[in-house]
């Protein structure tokens, strides 16, 4: 499925001459800012850093001829406004990365709190996993993580979307195209009671009975 | 196209989010999304500001709605109060009272003690009724303030959400007045 230019995009790629281009590039930005000022603002900080995060989006978008725009009219099967809401939080993530070099420590902290949401999702799994409380943390985790890769690569992901991010189940339904927060609560359940299940089964005394 | 090594580019990121992946598509993007958390903070991001101003319409409603249903209520109980009910509708108009939202500015992060909000009026009303509400427009807290400036409890937000408030000036004479709905994020 393909989907038409919007207005202000076209009149800007297909500008022939400076001038004709810096005022499609001032309609472009006076369309669109409320999102990219949104999106700056999303990562925190004060109004400085806020308006750097906005210009960097900015530059970014201008470089190389518009060479990002030029990508998405080439083939463009999505919403221009979600194509753009994905790249300036790219773009917002690429200054980040630029203004704090990425050092080993943030790599320790991300597997830190993947554990720690692993562990919460172990903790809200183990309610009805009888000998849980026994076994000691590290083969809780591990029998899992074993659990965890018969899901479905969905089901996966919901679990993640709903244990390793900040996301309301209003939040999750709309990123995975659930129709409601309750139908996103009911699947959460299936897959919980199906890792519950499986979990006893890998029990040996379980099986051996 | 950018390239952007292993990740999901941006169309696949885009296309997921609007539903128009075909089934292969859709299976590669969640097999990613479910071990990729960047990835997925992005995609959440995205979608907030996406989805966020269609929610954030509705925000716009909730007190003027809410003066409705009271009025709603006054006139079938009252069916003479037709006449006194308009008036304040009219006099809000003419009157040219005005209540302005003052701080935070429009979208600023904040800390999680450091919740305080600020508006003026061009003249002192009797009560200010401060909404505030979460992404989904559920209603986190309310309260009805003398003062112009009230600090919402750290308890009833949470670290890495969005919010938005109104605050709606009741004056002596029943008029009413609103801010424009204001946002804020709360600093992780």
């Amino acid at each position: 499925m393909k989907t038409s230019l919007p207005v202000e995009l076209s009149r800007l790629l297909d500008a022939v001459d400076d001038e004709s281009q810096r005022a499609a590039w001032e309609k472009f930005v006076e369309t669109h800012s409320p999102l990219l000022l949104n999106a700056a603002r999303s990562r925190g900080g004060g109004y400085d850093v806020v308006m750097d995060r906005y210009a960097f989006v900015l530059d970014r978008l201008r470089d190389e001829d518009f060479v990002w725009l030029r990508s998405y009219a080439l083939n463009p099967r999505t919403s221009f406004r979600t194509w753009l809401a994905v790249v300036a939080c790219r773009l917002c993530t690429d200054h980040h990365w630029s203004q704090h070099r990425r050092v080993n420590g943030d790599e320790s902290e991300r597997i830190r709190e993947q554990n720690a949401a692993r562990q919460h999702l172990a903790d809200a799994v183990a309610g009805s996993w009888e000998e849980s409380a026994t076994l000691p943390v590290s083969e809780r985790l591990a029998r899992l993580h074993r659990a965890l890769d018969s899901l479905s690569h969905r089901d996966r992901f919901l679990l993640a979307m709903r244990f390793e991010t900040d996301a309301s189940e209003g939040e999750i339904a709309a990123v995975m195209g659930f129709r409601s927060s309750r139908r996103v609560r009911q699947r959460l359940k299936q897959v919980q009671s199906a890792l519950r299940d499986d979990l006893q089964r890998s029990n040996p005394s379980t099986t051996a009975a | 196209m950018p390239k952007r090594g292993e990740h999901l580019n941006e169309c696949q990121a885009a296309g997921y989010l609007d539903g128009t992946l075909d089934e292969a598509e859709r299976e590669y993007a969640e097999a990613h999304l479910a071990v990729c958390g960047e990835c997925r903070g992005e995609m959440l991001s995205a979608a907030r500001l996406v989805r966020f101003r269609r929610t954030k319409r509705f925000w716009y409603l909730a007190p003027p709605l809410a003066v409705g249903l009271v009025l709603v209520v006054v006139l079938l109980a009252n069916p003479g109060a037709a006449i006194d009910a308009a008036e304040p509708l009219i006099g809000l108009a003419e009157s040219g009272r005005r209540v302005a939202a003052m701080s935070p500015e429009d979208g600023a992060a904040v800390g999680m003690d450091d919740v305080v909000l600020t508006w003026s009026t061009t003249e002192p009303a009797v009560t200010y009724e401060v909404t505030v509400v979460n992404v989904d427009g559920q209603v986190v807290w309310e309260v009805s303030a003398t003062e112009t400036q009230v600090a919402v409890p750290a308890g009833r937000l949470r670290a890495g959400r969005s919010y938005a408030w109104t605050v709606v000036a009741r004056f002596e004479n029943g008029d009413t007045t609103q801010t424009e709905a204001r946002t804020f994020v709360v600093r992780r």
